[in-house]
């Protein structure tokens, strides 16, 4: 059964966990005020638990406390808000590519461009996962970078070959390196976050 | 009536003050904060440390993180920004209390014999 702190440290940790820099920050200083404060609890004849107990309950419940930081959750939210806006607007873009311009211009790309679309909100899908569950969910994060490798193989090849083939004499075709560009974005993002969750989740087991 | 609504808009100053006399870790501000008002104020402790944390934030706490005992302790101190803004509170606050005293004394009105 773990302690009064640890459950205490525990639920502060998971309520926190959709930010892990402030997570961190706000842990290390409950950690050691309920430390101090057991300790003090400690002189005045209190047993490990009573003490335990006692600097839990005068700290307040943990949820109320993590609702005190809600404000300031921002690095998240701007990180979701952004996603969220880049994925309805490259759906949006991909939708419209294959309703209204392939039919007309080239319908032989259609199955490839629909297998695109479903492929791009099927990453977008498991990344917003990834984002709102936390980094602790090892199978998810795996997936998010796996797929965040192959979206940036990707993007990267998109560019490269439609810039050689512009140079070559052909069409510059702007929406493939416009789409490669977003795998990257993409791709970057997702490793930049899970490295940063990842280095900040092993320092506060 | 309760005091913790008196309190409210006051909890920066307080904590300014406090941290302006030495820079100390959270839990040695709450307890001189109850020490020094004599037990009126014995705060709820989880609500200092947002406050200190929106504080920082607006760039009137500094921090720096030492390591005591294995564990990780974040000690604050005032920033130039926060010494102005203290003492900015302390006069307008200072001010209000006259202004408070005066009304419950119910002295004569001035201008008026």
């Amino acid at each position: 059964m773990p302690s009064p702190i640890d459950a205490y440290l525990h639920e502060v940790r998971r309520a926190l966990r959709h930010d892990p820099i402030l997570a961190r920050r706000v842990l290390e200083e409950v950690a050691d005020h309920l430390a101090e404060s057991v300790a003090a609890g400690r002189k005045t004849g209190m047993s490990d638990h009573e003490a335990e107990e006692s600097a839990v309950h005068r700290f307040g419940p943990a949820a109320q406390f993590v609702r005190q930081f809600d404000k300031f959750v921002t690095p998240l939210r701007v990180l979701v808000g952004f996603a969220s806006i880049v994925t309805v607007g490259v759906a949006f873009w991909l939708f419209s590519v294959i309703v209204f311009v392939l039919p007309s211009h080239d319908p032989g790309h259609i199955p490839l461009w629909r297998t695109v679309a479903i492929c791009f909100l099927g990453y977008s899908g498991l990344s917003w996962a990834y984002l709102v569950l936390g980094p602790r969910r090892v199978l998810l994060r795996w997936s998010v970078l796996a797929i965040s490798t192959v979206a940036i193989a990707l993007g990267i090849y998109g560019i490269v070959d439609t810039v050689r083939r512009a140079s070559a004499g052909g069409d510059f075709e702007g929406y493939l390196i416009l789409m490669g560009l977003i795998l990257c974005g993409h791709g970057v993002t997702a490793f930049v976050y899970s490295a940063i969750s990842a280095r900040i989740a092993r320092q506060l087991r | 009536m309760e005091k913790e609504p008196l309190l409210t808009g006051q909890i920066d100053m307080l904590l300014l003050a406090v941290v302006a006399r030495e820079p100390a870790h959270g839990y040695a501000i709450i307890e001189q904060l109850r020490l020094r008002s004599r037990g009126t104020f014995a705060l709820p402790e989880g609500t200092v440390y947002p406050a200190l944390y929106r504080l920082e934030r607006l760039g009137l706490l500094a921090s720096s993180e030492h390591k005591v005992s294995g564990r990780t302790r974040r000690i604050y101190r005032v920033t130039r920004a926060g010494a102005a803004a203290l003492r900015d509170r302390e006069a307008t606050w200072r001010q209000l209390v006259k202004g408070i005293e005066a009304v419950l004394r119910g002295g004569p009105i001035p201008g008026h014999a």
